[in-house]
């Protein structure tokens, strides 16, 4: 049966007809139409169901304010749960009735959306293009504004010129300083807009007020000027044979519409008349109860309300932004007197309806009231009133009304509680936008990356970085691979691409003394040339960072950091300098990727770079541990540093960032009569773990001081101040029973972590002494290893601990975190 | 978005630190930039900046610096890999799908230059004329930044 | 999202900058001469009052300078921004 008119419906276009699917069941509608006025246009009648208590109900509103008709969008484009009043029919909708929650499908049975952000600053924001609106914008306008007006409506009436408007919007929330977040969307994107306004107007607008009365969620009841939109708007005649029950003028006005479509209006009635038996006689019971100022964005920015004896409802009362403005009928203007009417007497108030999205009644008002309670925002978390998706657009206001008048208070004592954003439903896939998936967190690749993956590297994450873990060759599994590239470095030469570590150039008179105070050792007593090894403390004494620092010159030096660290280093370098010791004459710039790094260790690695060829002299004598050289190498400038974390002969080829991929093809070339193979993380870390070289962020964890590792030559041992050393000697930081880095010699591989006990009487809880830091399988000594802290633990050496574990328990005994080559002769070749 | 939108330019750059009162030039306005000798000169600090020029004439610029600065407190260091450069054409809606500075072409004209965030990444914008943004990114995450520019430039179109 | 105004760049958003606690807190002139209370009190310890605060801040994807703020912890909002080494507002 079609409730569409011959004639009218500012908002359709009729010559363009739209076929839909809902429920299973095909439909025409029109362009201009929502989902909501389609199907009612069709004589849907009802069609949805009530969440807890399943009964039936239908369309009640024209809007957002919509508690009963939720639906699912399946075509063409995905939307888990959105009231039908608000969704735009496009041609070849298929959308469900929905009850209560929406479902996450398999992304594969759904198209998805293209979301995308945008960034946007105004001068003026208004939110809302009905006439006040539309007056705030051209006002601002005037004022040479830039002006954007946002509407929730697929549709904003006589827009104004030199304005930006955008309908379909929907404003999630206004925060701090002017920020607003929106969501565009129509059937091809869902964009989310974050605007930063000067000024905010709020032209929000009002909600019609429903009433409590038994059985008022029954399908054919609906809100007054809801049933006059869908006549005006959309040419449909929601019902023949209308009774409205009004408070205020705009009621009749709203009947006054239906009639003139066509409608018979079979009564009207008033406060004190009797609305139960109302609906019986009825297809379409109108409500019209007054009007409520649409107010959650003004409340959540600290605005206040008071009541209006005029409105009986709540009006804008100070206290918001400076920045922020109510107008229009969001501020009462323009609405309809009306009296104080919440509820209609009854014995039995089991069926008169506050909630409908929650299906809570009077009866579960008073009964919350009945237990004690006497806070709307108590009310409210106890039976869940104004807490749908709706959040209270229609119940907020009944609801603190009906508290008061139960608790025998004047309307004014308690108002409606708030709303939170998102002010509707949002996917996380909006919220998104393009940052998901491989652009959730930049992935940041070195210069040499398109070799390794042309080499099948299996690649680990260490932080932002894909660095490859090992490099399979012929089906390896990660064992073999990391096994064959250890004995590589230990016995030939291995080539490691070290790009990432951080690398900061520290120049002026004031540059030693500067580095004499952020590191545990002095560099001021470098020789230029020569490299040294420190740790960076936190002020509170905790190993904070690693790095060697090399000087250049007098005034000059380049200083390493680990991977992880380099950005934390230049801050902290900044943040000393900027804000304690202005006066030091040093200036400290980032030059992590203007080079490209090339590690290349093993007893053969000399002779791989001078297969190369370099004008450098490498001899030993000539190029000891620990300095660094300038030169050529395959004709390209380098600085080669010779420095060793494997505990091989070791150098590390500095060469300008554009040229790292030429000279890591160099060396591997050159180098393939040596045996040299690229290695991994991952070998990386068992080679230094054999040599009980530590590695900050894996085996500390800001808990620890230097003499906890062990590593108390790293600290001069002078009086000169240093950030960290006077927390070196604080009672906590000379503990006896402090954990102490350890070596493990295991019965089996320990997971990293493992929780180490002493003794192992099997039952829970047993005293942890330590933990297991990092934890492999030695190729060189062919069995598995681990470091660990362990309290007191260099006076254990030789006790056994054990490792409780799911599986069954690894007993392991504790050695000096010293495996392989303890007198160093393999660091020279 | 086609290749000629985003085009990599290869171009030398040095990493200027002194007093601003004893550079060999004007210095430029926060965020603004100036010229000397031919090269581009952009706000970084306060006692920082970043001066552009030509492929391969960093040994150069930095040996004018040297020269210019001699006697002073200064660093001047060759920063010419440690970003590249991208110029964006007519990109400044795509640009604001992923940086919350004022880029209304009303506001971001020509001259202007910003250390900001694109999504997740550091950049240096440089609106080289009405059409053109030259913008700075590490290396690094040069594959992230064009990849979210594509991302939302397929979108938007 | 805060609006912060960078004394160097001006009005920029929440996501560039980084907090950096109690602002006029200088390293100890001779840190050996405090003892382990005084020290832990200079590390550990800080105001956390209902109001107005004095505070640091880094704009970290920026311009990079350190800076100085008085805040509102009651309203979030900046009263004031200063420059590292400027006297603060009264």
């Amino acid at each position: 049966m079609s409730r569409r008119l011959d004639a009218g419906g500012s908002w359709i276009d009729r010559s363009k007809p739209l076929l839909f699917r809902f429920d299973d069941q095909g439909y025409e509608g029109f362009e201009g139409d929502t989902l909501a006025s389609a199907l009612l246009a069709n004589g849907v009648e009802g069609g949805f169901t009530s969440p807890i208590l399943s009964r039936p109900r239908g369309v009640m509103t024209a809007g957002p304010e919509e508690p009963n008709a939720f639906v699912e969008i399946s075509e063409p484009w995905f939307d888990t749960i959105v009231a039908a009043t608000m969704v735009e029919l496009v041609d070849g909708l298929v959308a469900g009735s929905r009850t209560g929650v929406g479902r996450l499908p398999d992304p594969a049975e759904v198209p998805s959306v293209d979301a995308t952000h945008r960034h946007v600053h105004v001068e003026t924001l208004v939110v809302g293009g009905g006439a006040s609106g539309r007056r705030a914008a051209v006002a601002a306008v005037k004022r040479g504004d830039r002006v954007l007006l946002m509407d929730e409506r697929h549709r904003v009436d006589a827009p104004p010129e030199d304005v930006t408007v955008l309908p379909r919007t929907t404003v999630l929330g206004v925060y701090d300083d002017g920020y607003v977040v929106a969501h565009e969307r129509s059937a091809t994107v869902s964009c989310l807009w974050h605007v930063r306004a000067s000024r905010v107007v709020l032209a929000t607008g009002a909600h019609e007020r429903f009433v409590a009365f038994a059985g008022n969620d029954r399908p054919g009841v609906m809100l007054a000027s809801a049933a006059a939109t869908y006549v005006e708007r959309f040419g449909v005649l929601p019902g023949e044979r209308v009774g409205i029950f009004t408070t205020n003028d705009s009621g009749i006005r709203s009947a006054e519409a239906l009639r003139a479509a066509g409608a018979d209006i079979a009564y009207t009635l008033g406060v004190g008349q009797d609305l139960s038996a109302a609906a019986e006689d009825v297809d379409l019971l109108l409500i019209s109860g007054g009007w409520n100022p649409n107010l959650t964005l003004w409340r959540s920015l600290g605005g206040r309300l008071r009541y209006d004896e005029q409105l009986s409802s709540f009006l804008p009362d100070g206290g918001g932004p400076s920045w922020l403005e109510v107008v229009g009928s969001a501020d009462g203007r323009g609405l309809a007197a009306s009296e104080a009417f919440w509820l209609e007497p009854a014995g039995d108030y089991s069926e008169h309806f506050v909630d409908l999205q929650r299906d809570q009644t009077v009866a579960d008002i008073a009964e919350a009231l009945d237990a004690g309670l006497v806070s709307v925002e108590h009310v409210k978390r106890v039976t869940y009133i104004g807490t749908a998706i709706d959040q209270g657009r229609t119940s907020g206001v009944l609801t603190a009304a009906i508290v008061n008048q139960l608790l025998g208070a004047g309307p004014e004592a308690q108002g409606p509680t708030g709303a939170r954003p998102p002010s509707v439903p949002i996917s996380y896939a909006t919220i998104a936008g393009p940052d998901r998936g491989d652009l959730l967190d930049p992935i940041r690749r070195t210069r040499i990356h398109s070799w390794h993956e042309e080499q099948d590297a299996v690649f680990e994450d260490v932080g932002q970085w894909k660095r490859p873990r090992y490099f399979p060759r012929g089906g390896e599994d990660i064992d073999a691979a990391v096994a064959r590239e250890c004995l590589a470095v230990r016995e030939a030469a291995g080539v490691l691409d070290a790009s990432t570590l951080g690398k900061i150039d520290v120049v002026g008179p004031d540059a030693a003394a500067f580095l004499d105070r952020m590191y545990t050792k002095r560099m001021s007593t470098l020789p230029v040339g020569s490299i040294r090894y420190g740790f960076m403390l936190g002020l509170d004494g905790m190993v904070a960072d690693d790095g060697v620092a090399m000087r250049l010159g007098e005034d000059r030096f380049l200083v390493t950091t680990t991977t992880g660290n380099a950005a934390m280093v230049l801050d902290r370098f900044e943040e000393w300098l900027q804000t304690e010791w202005p006066d030091l004459r040093v200036y400290c710039t980032s030059v992590t990727e203007q080079w490209t790094d090339v590690a290349v260790a093993g007893p053969r690695a000399r002779e791989v770079l001078a297969a190369v060829g370099t004008d450098i002299d490498l001899a030993p004598e000539a190029f000891p541990f620990m300095t660094f050289r300038d030169g050529e190498m395959a004709g390209i400038p380098v600085r080669i540093a010779r420095v060793s974390f494997t505990g091989e002969l070791s150098y590390e080829v500095l060469v300008d960032g554009r040229r790292g991929l030429e000279l890591w093809t160099a060396v591997l070339t050159a180098g393939t009569p040596f045996g040299i193979a690229p290695y991994g993380t991952e070998a990386m870390h068992v080679l230094r773990a054999e040599k009980g070289f530590v590695i900050v962020g894996q085996d500390t964890d800001g808990t620890v001081t230097p003499d906890d590792l062990g590593m108390s030559w790293m600290v001069r041992k002078d009086d000169s101040d240093f950030i960290g050393r006077r927390s070196l000697r604080r009672a906590d930081s000379v503990r006896e029973d402090r954990k102490q880095l350890v070596g493990l010699v295991p019965d089996e591989l320990l997971p990293e972590g493992a929780q180490l006990v002493e003794v192992n009487t099997g039952q829970i809880p047993m005293p942890m002494i330590g933990y297991v830091t990092s934890s492999y399988t030695s190729a060189a000594l062919g069995r598995p290893i681990a470091l660990a802290m362990v309290e007191r633990g260099r006076s254990r050496h030789g006790e056994t601990v054990y490792a409780p574990l799911p599986g069954g328990t690894i007993s392991a005994e504790i050695v000096p975190p010293l495996f392989y080559d303890p007198e160093g002769t393999r660091r020279d070749g | 978005m086609t290749d000629e939108r985003l085009v990599a330019t290869d171009l030398a750059q040095v990493s200027l630190r002194a007093d601003p009162r004893d550079l060999p030039f004007e210095q430029p306005d926060p965020n603004a930039m100036t010229t000397w000798n031919g090269r581009d000169v952009l706000w970084l600090g306060p006692d920082e900046w970043l001066v552009v020029g030509e492929a391969g004439s960093e040994v150069s610029i930095e040996r004018e610096l040297q020269d210019a600065l001699a006697g002073h407190h200064r660093s001047v260091v060759d920063v010419s890999s440690n970003r590249v450069v991208f110029d964006l054409t007519d990109g400044l809606d795509l640009l604001a799908t992923g940086c919350g500075l004022d880029l209304d072409a009303s506001r971001w004209r020509p001259g202007v230059c910003a250390q900001t965030l694109f999504g997740g990444a550091q950049v240096i914008l440089h609106q080289l004329d009405e059409r053109t943004t030259r913008v700075f990114v590490r290396p690094s995450f040069a594959g992230y930044f064009m990849e979210r520019l594509r991302t939302s430039a397929s979108v938007t179109s | 999202m805060l609006l912060i105004r960078c004394p160097w760049c001006g009005p920029r958003d929440e996501v560039e900058f980084h907090y950096g606690g109690q602002a006029h807190i200088g390293y100890p002139e001779s840190p050996d001469a405090l003892s382990d209370e005084e020290w832990a009190d200079f590390l550990f310890m800080r105001d956390n009052p209902w109001g107005p605060f004095r505070e640091r801040w880094h704009h970290l994807h920026g311009c990079r300078r350190w800076f100085n703020a008085v805040r509102d912890t009651s309203t979030h909002r900046f009263v004031v921004t200063y420059r590292m080494g400027e006297e603060p507002p009264a």
